[in-house]
Order: C-alpha cells, then sequence, then structure tokens
C-alpha cells in the first residue's frame, strides 16, 4: 500500500500508516471508527471523554486493546492533520480523496471533512503582540543610594490575549534587545519569502 | 481578609525623561517595592505613584500615625 499524500502529511506518521493497514484488513466496524473520530474531535476540542464511554466502545468493538489504542492514535494524528489545513488550502473534495485513500469509507471521510467546518478546534499558539508603549525614566534617588541620575527603561507590552507584561532594564540590556532585534530583522530579509 | 506583615519596603524617585506617550515626559514617580510576609511565602509587591497620589499616600499614613499618639 502507497499512502502519498500532499495536503494532509509531508511524511505519512507510522501510526496513520497503521491504520491504514488496519481499515483495509476490515477489521474494524464502521460504526466504532465514526465513535472513534467522533472521540478524537472532542479530544482536539478539549472535552472529556470518560471511562465509562471508552470502554463501553473497546467492548462493543471485539478488538484487542492494543490494537484499538493504535486504531485511535491513528485517527487521532489523521484528523488532527485535516483540522490543521489553514482555510484557504482547504477544499473538501481533495481531503476527502485523501482520507478515502488511507482506507476510510466514504462516509467517514465525510464525517471529518464536515467536522472541520463545525469544530472549534483551535491550534496553539503563541500571543501575538498587540501594542509597545515605552518611556525612559531617569532615577534621582532610592532608599539605597542618595544620587544615582542612571536612565531605565520601562517597556509595556500589551498582549492579543489581553495580558499586559511591564519590563524594566538598564541602557546596557536595551542596546543588547535592539542587537538581537537588528539580526533577527537582518534574517527576515535574507529569508527567501 | 488575607494579612500580611510588612518586611521590608524601599522606594525610588525618578522623573520620565522620554516616552512614547508625550503626556508622560517631565512627570515625576515615586515607585515603592514592599516584601510582604503572608505567613507561608514571602511576596514583592511593586507600585508606582504619580507625585500626587505619593503625598495623598503619605498623608494618610500621617492620619494613621496621629490617630495611633
Amino acid at each position: 500500500m502507497n499512502c502519498s499524500s500532499n495536503l494532509l502529511f509531508v511524511t505519512v506518521p507510522k501510526s496513520v500508516e497503521q491504520l491504514s493497514k488496519q481499515l483495509q484488513s476490515k477489521i474494524v466496524d464502521p460504526l466504532i471508527l465514526q465513535t472513534l473520530i467522533d472521540f478524537s474531535n472532542r479530544y482536539w476540542n478539549g472535552e472529556e471523554i470518560c471511562r465509562e464511554e471508552w470502554e463501553s466502545l473497546l467492548k462493543n468493538s471485539y478488538l484487542p486493546l492494543t490494537i484499538f489504542e493504535n486504531l485511535f492514535s491513528g485517527v487521532l494524528i489523521l484528523t488532527l492533520a485535516v483540522f490543521q489545513i489553514p482555510e484557504k488550502l482547504f477544499t473538501p473534495e481533495l481531503v476527502c480523496a485523501e482520507l478515502i485513500a488511507f482506507g476510510l469509507a466514504v462516509e467517514q471521510a465525510e464525517q471529518i471533512t464536515q467536522l472541520k467546518a463545525t469544530s472549534n478546534f483551535k491550534i496553539p499558539k503563541l500571543p501575538k503582540l498587540n501594542d509597545v508603549k515605552w518611556r525612559i525614566d531617569v532615577t534621582i534617588s532610592t532608599s539605597n543610594v542618595s544620587r544615582i541620575l542612571e536612565p531605565w527603561i520601562l517597556m509595556e507590552l500589551n498582549l492579543e490575549s489581553g495580558d499586559q507584561k511591564t519590563i524594566h532594564f538598564p541602557l546596557a540590556q536595551f542596546h543588547s534587545l535592539r542587537y538581537q532585534v537588528a539580526s533577527c530583522l537582518n534574517q527576515f530579509t535574507k529569508l527567501p519569502v | 481578609m488575607k494579612s500580611f506583615q510588612l518586611v521590608d519596603l524601599a522606594w525610588e524617585l525618578g522623573v520620565t525623561a522620554a516616552s512614547s506617550c508625550e503626556e508622560q515626559v517631565g512627570q515625576t514617580y515615586v515607585r515603592i517595592k514592599m516584601k510582604l510576609n503572608s505567613g507561608t511565602s514571602l511576596e514583592t509587591v511593586l507600585m508606582e505613584l504619580s507625585l500626587k497620589q505619593f503625598y495623598d499616600l503619605l498623608h494618610e499614613l500621617e492620619k494613621a500615625q496621629n490617630t495611633m499618639k
């Protein structure tokens, strides 16, 4: 079996290869597979799957635990790959065709592609920077030293998540920050984008 | 209400020489760093006060001191 996947994977993971073999050997009941797909959608949306549901499905599948777990592992990776396709590149027909090539039935392939539209799955990412405010403070005096006249930079970073981070650093560290930012910008210009 | 014991207090007086917000330039500030003992751990509280806020705080502390006398 040769599964070359363009949209979903650069290299097909082992768990998905194993899933494909199991699907093509027809040992998996379609209803069990549908429930596993539903479980994986709930998992990626942060919902808990209770032990009773899991054990009931395992019992009804008549499959050994290791094979059942491998199946679920493959389904998890497959559904994640579909959820991670950027909106502008997502064509349901093409994704369906790739899923069918892995051994899924048409109904199950459509179930996964439809889940993408209704899923609340959010790809974890770092918060973006919304706004930066800065000021240069000159410390005149402190409780420890009576006369300093040392400049410090205070920077307030407002993140997309609503968090606010305030950092405070002396001139030497500010120059280090400027150098790092300049190096980063330099690398940006070298990127072949 | 949780009560803390003041372990240490440090202050810093300064002036804003430049800023991304024009209105802050030339403003004086007092920064107070308090080390508090919650009973189980030491916490650091940092606050910045404008001159008016600092005088208000001073006024309240003096009122408390006079009441204690």
